[in-house]
């Protein structure tokens, strides 16, 4: 089985072998610009042709100087590829992307092509939790927070893996003030604030003013949108569409076509 | 791996460690890279952009039959290793003490030094840092990680004024509020060479704050409105400038348009 002492030994000995080996990476890497709209699907050949001959002819002796035995060989190999997919895009000016952009509010997917649409959710929703991961102590909190200003509700395990400590009182409270009920459209966001500043406070024993903790999430909500889009960008996520993709993710909310 | 080579002289993520933390993500071991790593991505998007950009990249790949790890399984083998040798060294340590003990009640006049007199310094308890940094607000760039700050190119040939901001690079032509407003001037990148006119359309009247930024990301303007243009009409210099239209609740939009040199 390849494993990547193996393909560190390819790549240092065999190169060639190793870039045979790995054409299924190279293809895959070639896909995602395709799928992006980088690349029209008629020129998907012609770039992995490209690939091919820039790793042979020079990118290889470059990364056998440069790979350092602490991280994968095809995660450095992807990275090279991708380099090299922007190369071939400036060389031949190709891409259209803001047709191709994605958008989970309005896909061209049709209306009943309800396994498309699921696949699709799912891809997003674990792009989502790849950058939710990136907030390492934050990720919990940025969670529930954002489930809360989107109306999705809370549990009490949500509370209780923030603040372990917490009162049973106090996350009653929480929960009664913060998840939604039939009169969530009448709570204002400033009322959301304040229960959960007080709340947080007194965990943290720290003094934060309601605004403060207001512009922290909106901060951490801008984020994600940008990481989402992507850099270059490949999709259109706002506020509105990051709600939805929380919705799907949270609710298990079904995509309701044309709604 | 060394964490020198983890950061690079501005503070940022290493390629190599952009690379470490991709695999990280993939193999679910976020908690096990090297904390400062783990706090810096936590606070800089930057850094996260890089990542998620490769991490895109491999999402669907089988990492399963990969294994081992150069970083992640090896640190085990090195953990095991090192505890062992501790181990070895703190038994050295008590049959040291307990020598200098049998020496000191057997032999008390004898001219040889004795260690216990010594006062023993207690290793040094690492604690690991439980204080969360305050958070970060992206709304504001000065709260990337200070950088070193690097020398510049002399300001007459201009060449420095063209350096791009990483920070605002990101953020250009998102639109964080669908509807909210719509951007009509100046295009993104625009060359410009006379005055600037800004302008958008939003359904509903806004109030809102427009800051003019150099590619230094110094506020040079800043102006609050409840129209829909505003028109700067003060000579900049040739560069790179960055404009940002918020409210007081959030950011809205993210602008970029350049001086040519004359």
């Amino acid at each position: 089985m390849r494993n990547n002492d193996f393909d560190i030994h390819l790549l240092l000995k065999d190169p060639n072998t190793l870039i045979e080996e790995h054409q299924k990476t190279i293809a895959c890497v070639v896909n995602k610009f395709v799928y992006t709209g980088l690349f029209s699907y008629h020129d998907r050949d012609e770039v992995i042709q490209y690939v091919n001959e820039r790793l042979l002819t020079e990118k290889i002796t470059k990364m056998q100087k440069q790979y350092k035995p602490q991280y994968y060989v095809v995660t450095y190999l992807s990275k090279i590829v991708y380099n090299l997919c922007l190369e071939y895009s400036r060389k031949h000016r190709t891409g259209n992307r803001e047709d191709t952009t994605v958008d989970i509010s309005q896909t061209d997917i049709p209306d009943n092509d309800d396994f498309s649409r699921h696949i699709m959710i799912q891809e997003e929703s674990r792009r989502l939790d790849s950058i939710l991961k990136m907030y390492y102590k934050h990720h919990k909190r940025i969670e529930v927070f954002l489930k809360i200003f989107f109306g999705i509700g809370i549990t009490h395990d949500d509370l209780l893996q923030l603040y372990p400590e917490a009162d049973e009182k106090e996350i009653s409270v929480v929960l009664q003030k913060c998840n939604p009920t039939s009169d969530i459209d009448h709570k204002t966001d400033k009322e959301l604030y304040e229960t959960l500043t007080q709340f947080i406070n007194k965990y943290e024993k720290k003094h934060n003013s309601s605004d403060a903790l207001r512009k922290w999430v909106h901060a951490k909500m801008t984020e994600i949108i940008v990481l989402l889009n992507g850099n270059p960008k490949t999709a259109n996520y706002d506020k509105e569409t990051l709600k939805i993709l929380f919705q799907f993710k949270y609710e298990n909310l079904h995509f309701k076509a044309s709604e | 791996m060394k964490n020198d080579k983890l950061l690079n002289p501005k503070g940022h993520l290493t390629d190599e460690a952009v690379y470490l933390y991709t695999d990280a993500l993939k193999l679910e071991k976020t908690s096990e890279l090297p904390g400062e790593v783990r706090d810096h991505v936590q606070e800089c998007l930057q850094c996260k952009v890089a990542i998620q950009e490769i991490y895109d990249l491999v999402r669907d790949q089988d990492y399963d039959s990969l294994r081992p790890h150069p970083y992640f399984d090896q640190k085990k083998i090195h953990t095991k290793r090192s505890r062992s040798i501790i181990t070895r060294l703190a038994a050295a340590i008590v049959i040291g003490v307990g020598l200098a003990f049998l020496a000191y009640f057997y032999f008390p006049y004898s001219d040889m030094p004795v260690a216990i007199d010594e006062p023993i310094e207690e290793p040094t308890e690492i604690i690991p840092d439980e204080v969360e940094p305050a958070p970060p607000d992206i709304t504001e760039p000065e709260d990337i990680p200070a950088a070193p700050q690097e020398p510049r190119i002399p300001a007459d040939l201009f060449a420095a004024n063209f350096e791009q901001s990483p920070f605002y690079e990101i953020l250009v032509d998102q639109q964080f509020r669908s509807h909210a407003i719509r951007v009509e001037t100046p295009e993104i990148a625009e060359e410009i060479t006379d005055d600037i006119f800004f302008s958008w359309k939003s359904r509903v009247p806004i109030t809102v704050h427009l800051q003019l930024l150099d590619n230094t990301e110094n506020v040079i303007w800043s102006t609050t409105t409840d129209e829909q243009s505003v028109t700067f009409s003060s000579d900049l210099e040739p560069g790179i400038y960055y404009w940002r239209l918020e409210t007081d609740e959030e950011l809205l939009y993210v602008g970029k348009f350049i001086i040519p040199i004359r």
